[in-house]
């Protein structure tokens, strides 16, 4: 963590209303750049500033000569503002890839609403798994050999404040990829944690640990399993 | 232990975030007959700066306005024992601004107002923590400047007025706010009947009267009627026409002619007017 004297922190002003919220951003402008932080199992690349591109190929640069190290990106307004060509070399060497449907439309420029199409457009950019979420409908994969859906895991209650569910999603996935688990697994893992994350306020309160998570795996219903599309 | 204090303002410390919206993210909409101000539900709209001043409300404003012209002065207020408590405490202190009669509540939030700031004017969204309201023993000064506080306040308005009523030097100030405006006049009738300066705008004064009311003159003096006539005549009683943010300034200016005999009345007068 780098603390920038004279510089504020980012403050983002969530409105609630109802069980959505409107997000009044603002991201500091600090000087980004990449500190010796080792070689871990994974990096996990998501919202950065405006001015954060120069940091994007310092971060690119790292990882092509890092070949060990696995990359999981969930792009943020801007580094789906800077585009799939200013960002090549990130979308190529991503391991999986996580964004919502009308995201991956924004991604891509087109208008489509077919998912199936989505996966394998955002594919030929060059993630191994792509992952598209499509929020209480449920979530897509295709990692080149099946595409898999998988219906949204059932509320306890009503949701209570929605900030986070997306990224509780795909952290939660990756995180089983890094134990071990085939996509199908992770992709049981990552609505559990979308639907404890939205019980709560923000997008940190309702995040399980791995017994707790498992305790809801063994409770699934029937039907919460991968099915082919 | 206490002093003796000139200046002693009581009332709600707030600390206010004023978001800067970027002219292309929100608009104005009249469609209602109000204005109402418009961002897209459930999206990302970037804003362009904040400004977080802790330490503000009616009360405190008053406070440090007396402490830099140079009267002895505290504040009796009370704060959530979190982070913004505590930078409400340290700007008092770094204000001159006596913190002996700050309550500190633990558990409880300290009053955060976030002010949404477009164009040129502002949407304040608002909200009093109803702090257990008591006073402390806070010896007598010679002022009392008495303003904005929580819509659960009503019964510490009858501790002050009992106070006051044991207190025949101390000298009241009063710029009601918000809520003080609600309790009526019937309620607050203890208070206004022992206010020797009194302000508001004059819009606050046709709420207050409940009357439409534009002619100053008439305004000025049915507030003055407020005073009753259970007391003779204290210091003479002033109705200021100023807009609020000036009139805590103005307070401040009658205040230091009174600990400074020297100021001449006819001066101070016409820095009231």
């Amino acid at each position: 963590m780098v603390i920038h004297k004279g510089m504020k922190t980012n403050y983002h002003y969530v409105l609630w209303f109802d069980d959505d919220r409107t997000i009044l951003v603002k991201h500091e402008t600090y000087p980004y750049g990449l500190p010796d932080f080792d070689d871990p199992r994974w990096v996990y690349l998501s919202s950065m500033g405006e001015n954060s591109l120069p940091f994007h190929k310092e971060i690119e640069g790292y990882l092509s000569k890092k070949p060990d190290v696995r990359l999981a990106f969930q792009p943020g307004t801007f580094q789906m503002k800077f585009g799939t060509d200013a960002l090549q070399g990130i979308y190529k060497r991503t391991d999986v890839f996580f964004c919502n449907k009308e995201e991956a439309q924004r991604i891509l420029k087109i208008e489509e609403s077919d998912i199936k199409k989505l996966l394998s457009s955002i594919r030929g950019l060059g993630p191994k798994i792509v992952v598209i979420t499509d929020g209480p409908e449920g979530a897509y994969t295709f990692d080149g050999r099946e595409a898999l859906f998988l219906r949204a895991y059932p509320d306890p209650k009503p949701p209570f404040e929605r900030t986070g569910a997306g990224d509780a999603f795909s952290s939660t996935f990756t995180v089983a990829l890094a134990l071990g688990k085939d996509v199908r697994e992770a992709l049981m893992w990552g609505p559990i944690n979308s639907m404890s994350v939205v019980q709560q306020v923000g997008a940190r309160a309702g995040l399980l640990t791995r017994k707790q998570l498992g305790a809801y795996l063994a409770k699934a219903p029937e039907d919460y399993k991968p099915k082919m599309f | 232990m206490t002093k003796k204090y000139d200046f002693v303002a009581i009332g709600d410390i707030v600390t206010d975030a004023f978001i800067k919206l970027k002219e292309a993210s929100a608009h104005i909409d009249v469609d209602k007959g109000t204005r109402e101000i418009c961002m897209r539900f459930a999206d990302k709209i970037p804003y362009e700066e904040v400004y977080v001043v802790p330490a503000v409300g009616n009360s405190a404003n008053a406070a440090v306005a007396a402490s830099r012209l140079g009267l002895s002065s505290a504040l009796i207020s009370n704060v959530g024992g979190d982070y913004f408590g505590e930078e409400c405490i340290s700007q008092l202190q770094k204000e001159k601004v006596s913190t002996d009669f700050m309550v500190i509540h633990k558990g409880m939030k300290t009053n955060y107002h976030y002010v949404l700031w477009f164009d040129d004017d502002r949407t304040i969204l608002v909200k009093h923590e109803t702090y257990p309201y008591g006073l402390p023993d806070f010896d007598d000064p010679k002022w009392v400047y008495l303003s904005s506080m929580g819509e659960n306040s009503l019964p510490f308005h009858k501790e002050i007025e009992g106070y006051l009523s044991k207190k025949p030097d101390v000298r009241l100030a009063f710029q009601p706010g918000t809520f003080q405006m609600k309790f009526g006049t019937d309620a607050l009738r203890g208070i206004y009947a022992r206010t020797d300066v009194f302000f508001c705008n004059k819009e606050e004064a046709q709420r207050i009267l409940k009357i439409e009311e534009s002619d100053i003159k008439k305004l000025l003096s049915s507030i003055r009627g407020l005073s009753g006539t259970a007391q003779t005549p204290r210091w003479p009683r002033l109705v200021s026409g100023f807009r609020a943010p000036l009139s805590q300034t103005s307070a401040a200016i009658i205040l230091a002619r009174n600990a400074f005999p020297s100021f001449r009345k006819s001066a101070y007068l016409r820095i009231l007017w």
